[in-house]
């Protein structure tokens, strides 16, 4: 392990290890920031799985900024990701209990842009839904071919072999072909059918 | 169809930035041209980004997952040594706090019972040493009373009637009532310190009811000088006057005043005191405030409470002449008490007047 929790990690070494998705930042993250988050969610009538699924995802929400070299913070790191926990548990609060809360809009918080960000990330979580929803629905072997290649990051060259391609382009083809029918499915799709977790 | 494959590689490439920039250059000219292109491109890119939102989320929760498990393994394991060191230590623990409560109870009720025992002893043994004193103080009396010659002591049975009787001399003279002594032989006297000292009569007035005793013990003297005097003195009503008589075993006081100079059914030889009296007061002195007896208490009226009857000091004078030479009738006429006040004079007077108790 590079770090451990008692040590100190400067804010721009942890971005830049966070980009990586090294498992001890993780780990560094959820020793000192999870117990802070999990108390303020508690606090405002969250139990303690609901403090880890709005701890999950601010660090997904993190991350995927620090991958697209996006997250330049002006507050400490735990400061930030506390903010942005707040702020989903606010939301989710709201969506859930359909009760105004009205989203605190602190200077400090209005500065960081955190309300972009969640609402970004929402997007994203209901176009996974979509995309879950018509990877459902487009069938077999298409279903397994795209898994693989987009969720499993295999090259063409298994993927031709596990699914019994006589070689990569015809499993190429095939891969298209399945791209289309998911392109129109999650495009034509009206009304989007929600997950059970609602955001 | 080939044409739509083709186009498809072409997108992927495109979005994934796969592209030199001379063909990115061309692709993109194309994109304007043809808007079908662009949209496919725009609808591929999004669905490129959700995957890849979907396999960050899926990245960042299976690493969070193993972590907060592992982190709530540990808690768990925490708790159960916890529990475990609990359970081990809980005999141990429960056997030691009973140990403990049993000793300090024990302890308690035995500190308690030996400071009982001990306050018991000490009063015990302070009753014994009260015990000792009386004893020895009796037998020191006992002794004593032997050294002194003649001396009879005092009959164990219960006396017949008892009276008072107060000093006219300081050799141990008495005046008291006839009435109290006459017929008896035994005579004893009680001085304060309870001793018992037998007396003989000496001279008796018998119309007036008087008699005068002698403590027979020759070395007998009293502590100190008679502190009242006793003179023939005129008598005014409304006179107060106080006396001290043993009507039980202890002296008691009481007060009163002159109510008629003459006493029963006219007898000038006596007078009548609004004065309370009970049996063995009788030959009490009558003590007016300046410390003269002027007379001795006698009897009292049977109908009425309240009235007592004395017999005037001039009497007691005259019968004081016909005494012996071992009399000095002198230390009569003077009187120590006189400026005192009156529980100073009583305090004074106390040691001179004794009771007279008579047995068969």
């Amino acid at each position: 392990m590079a770090y451990n929790s008692t040590q100190t990690l400067s804010d721009e070494q942890l971005i830049r290890s966070l980009a990586l998705g090294e498992s001890s930042t993780l780990t560094f993250i959820y020793k000192n920031c999870y117990p802070t988050i999990e108390k303020m969610v508690f606090k405002m009538n969250g139990s303690l799985d609901d403090a880890y699924d709005t701890f999950q995802d601010a660090v997904t929400i993190l991350y995927e900024k620090a991958k697209a070299d996006e997250l330049h913070l002006t507050c400490k790191f735990s400061t930030y990701i506390t903010a942005v926990a707040k702020h989903i548990w606010l939301n989710k609060l709201t969506k859930k209990k359909n009760q105004s809360f009205s989203i605190l809009h602190d200077n400090m918080e209005d500065m960081i842009g955190i309300n972009d960000d969640i609402s970004v990330f929402y997007e994203f979580e209901n176009n996974v839904s979509k995309l879950t929803n018509s990877l459902n629905q487009i069938g077999e072997p298409c279903k397994s071919v795209l898994t693989a290649f987009y969720i499993t990051n295999k090259s063409m060259q298994d993927i031709a072999s596990e699914f019994g391609y006589t070689n990569a382009e015809n499993a190429k083809t095939q891969k298209y072909k399945c791209l289309n029918r998911l392109r129109k499915l999650f495009f034509n799709e009206k009304e989007v059918v929600r997950n059970e977790r609602t955001y | 169809m080939n044409e739509h494959i083709n186009t498809y590689e072409l997108v992927e490439k495109y979005c994934l930035g796969l592209m030199d920039d001379k063909e990115k250059m061309f692709f993109e000219i194309e994109m304007e041209n043809n808007p079908a292109l662009d949209t496919l491109v725009k609808e591929h890119k999004t669905l490129l980004l959700t995957f890849n939102h979907h396999n960050n989320k899926e990245f960042i929760s299976l690493a969070l997952d193993s972590i907060h498990q592992q982190h709530q393994n540990h808690t768990q394991i925490l708790l159960k040594q916890l529990k475990l060191s609990v359970n081990k230590y809980w005999r141990t623990a429960s056997v030691a706090a009973c140990v403990a409560l049993m000793a300090s109870t024990f302890t308690f009720l035995i500190a308690r019972s030996v400071y009982k025992k001990d306050s018991r002893a000490q009063y015990q043994s302070l009753r014994g040493e009260i015990n000792s004193i009386k004893k020895d103080q009796k037998a020191i009396k006992n002794e004593v009373a032997k050294v002194k010659k003649n001396v009879v002591p005092v009959p164990n049975e219960p006396s017949q009637f008892s009276g008072t009787g107060f000093a006219i001399s300081k050799n141990g003279y008495l005046a008291t009532n006839l009435h109290v002594v006459d017929g008896f032989t035994k005579i004893f006297t009680f001085t304060e310190d309870g001793v018992g000292h037998q007396c003989s009569v000496i001279a008796t007035d018998e119309i007036n009811d008087l008699a005068i005793l002698k403590i027979s013990e020759p070395e007998f003297s009293f502590s100190g000088k008679i502190p009242y005097s006793i003179r023939k003195s005129s008598l005014n009503l409304a006179h107060r006057v106080y006396t001290l008589g043993f009507p039980k075993n202890e002296i008691v006081y009481n007060e009163g005043y002159i109510s008629s100079v003459t006493g029963f059914e006219g007898d000038t030889n006596k007078f009548q005191l609004e004065l309370p009296s009970s049996p063995g007061v009788s030959g009490a002195p009558i003590i007016d405030e300046t410390g003269n007896v002027l007379g001795i208490i006698s009897g009292k009226q049977s109908q009425t409470e309240g009235i007592t009857y004395a017999i005037r000091s001039k009497a007691l004078l005259n019968l004081v002449k016909t005494l012996p030479k071992d009399f000095t009738s002198n230390s009569l006429q003077d009187n120590s008490v006189k400026g005192r006040t009156r529980s100073g004079q009583i305090t004074e007077i106390q040691p001179f007047v004794c009771v007279v108790k008579v047995y068969n």
